[in-house]
């Protein structure tokens, strides 16, 4: 077991994906509190949401899948899938009606 | 974004430290103007939170508990100095790379998994009776408790995050100082990556 100052998974990852230029800031990521949010207040407040995100990714699957059993149709599943997952998660994060911007999938 | 952010990181990776120095800035800029576009985007949302704001936390009933709101409250809590739209939007982007990112890979991963189990098996059926069976005994409502006793869906994921794991590598760690030695005598060298495969 080593600290921080020996060995440093930030750092680490902030080099590896070059997070200095793609965010602007390392702050980003060596003071990483939006996720530390996430973890500690959204446990809390779960059990509401899941109705609520289960009502998006009905409407989102239903959309961007389809509801038609008859004919067959060619899509890309993880194109499709990025839309989904972004449209429903959005729901809980920036929630109604900015998670149903057509362009939503541009905050993935 | 998140793609974007995957693109730039593999282009720069390409070049040494000392030229990402050069070429960062230069690469990167169409993060700047994604960043900036879901900035604006973000903003009416923004002004209209931060009026929430002004009352304590949890005394204004129409108060929203979303993410959002959860990331406003911390900085005015914590970090003031972060309370504008360039500093929220970009937390709010990379906590979204964090959880869409891996989520859609996963996702994919778990139907083209289902679809692609043998056919004596009889996967979408199985999957199917246990949802509706689990969901009747909960009168139809997605909870908690109702997704825990789905084990049957819960084997498919956790198998497909088994067999499609991304990220090869775990525990990546960055080398901070000169001369490290592990307690079997092994050496790291400053400024390189330690991880377990």
């Amino acid at each position: 077991m080593q600290g921080d100052h020996v060995l440093n998974g930030p750092e680490a990852i902030i080099d590896m994906d070059s997070f200095d230029w793609s965010t602007g800031h390392r702050k980003y990521l060596t003071d990483p509190w939006q996720g530390l949010v996430l973890k500690r207040d959204m446990n809390a407040v779960l059990e509401n949401l899941m109705v609520a995100l289960k009502d998006e990714l009905k409407f989102c699957f239903d959309t961007r899948f389809g509801t038609n059993t008859k004919e067959w149709t060619e899509l890309d599943v993880y194109e499709t899938m990025q839309i989904v997952i972004a449209q429903g998660s959005s729901r809980f994060t920036v929630g109604l009606p900015l998670c149903k911007l057509p362009n939503s999938r541009n905050i993935l | 974004m998140g793609n974007l952010y995957m693109l730039v990181g593999g282009i720069l990776g390409l070049f040494p430290m000392t030229i990402r120095n050069f070429i960062g800035p230069l690469v990167a800029l169409p993060c700047r103007i994604y960043q900036h576009k879901i900035n604006e985007a973000l903003k009416p949302l923004f002004t209209e939170r931060m009026e929430y704001l002004k009352t304590p936390p949890k005394e204004n009933p129409d108060e929203p508990e979303d993410h959002f709101q959860m990331i406003l409250r911390f900085a005015q809590k914590e970090r003031p100095e972060e309370l504008n739209i360039k500093d929220i939007g970009t937390r709010l982007v990379l906590a979204n790379f964090g959880s869409f990112h891996q989520t859609a890979i996963a996702a994919t991963n778990v139907l083209l998994n289902i679809l692609h189990s043998n056919k004596q098996y009889n996967t979408i059926a199985v999957l199917r009776g246990e949802i509706s069976d689990v969901l009747k005994e909960f009168n139809g409502v997605w909870s908690r408790a109702a997704v825990a006793k789905m084990i049957r869906c819960d084997s498919v994921l956790r198998e497909t995050l088994r067999i499609n794991a991304f990220g090869a590598r775990n525990m990546v760690r960055k080398v901070m100082v000169d001369g490290l030695k592990t307690e079997d005598g092994k050496f790291s060298p400053w400024k390189r990556y330690r991880s377990t495969v």
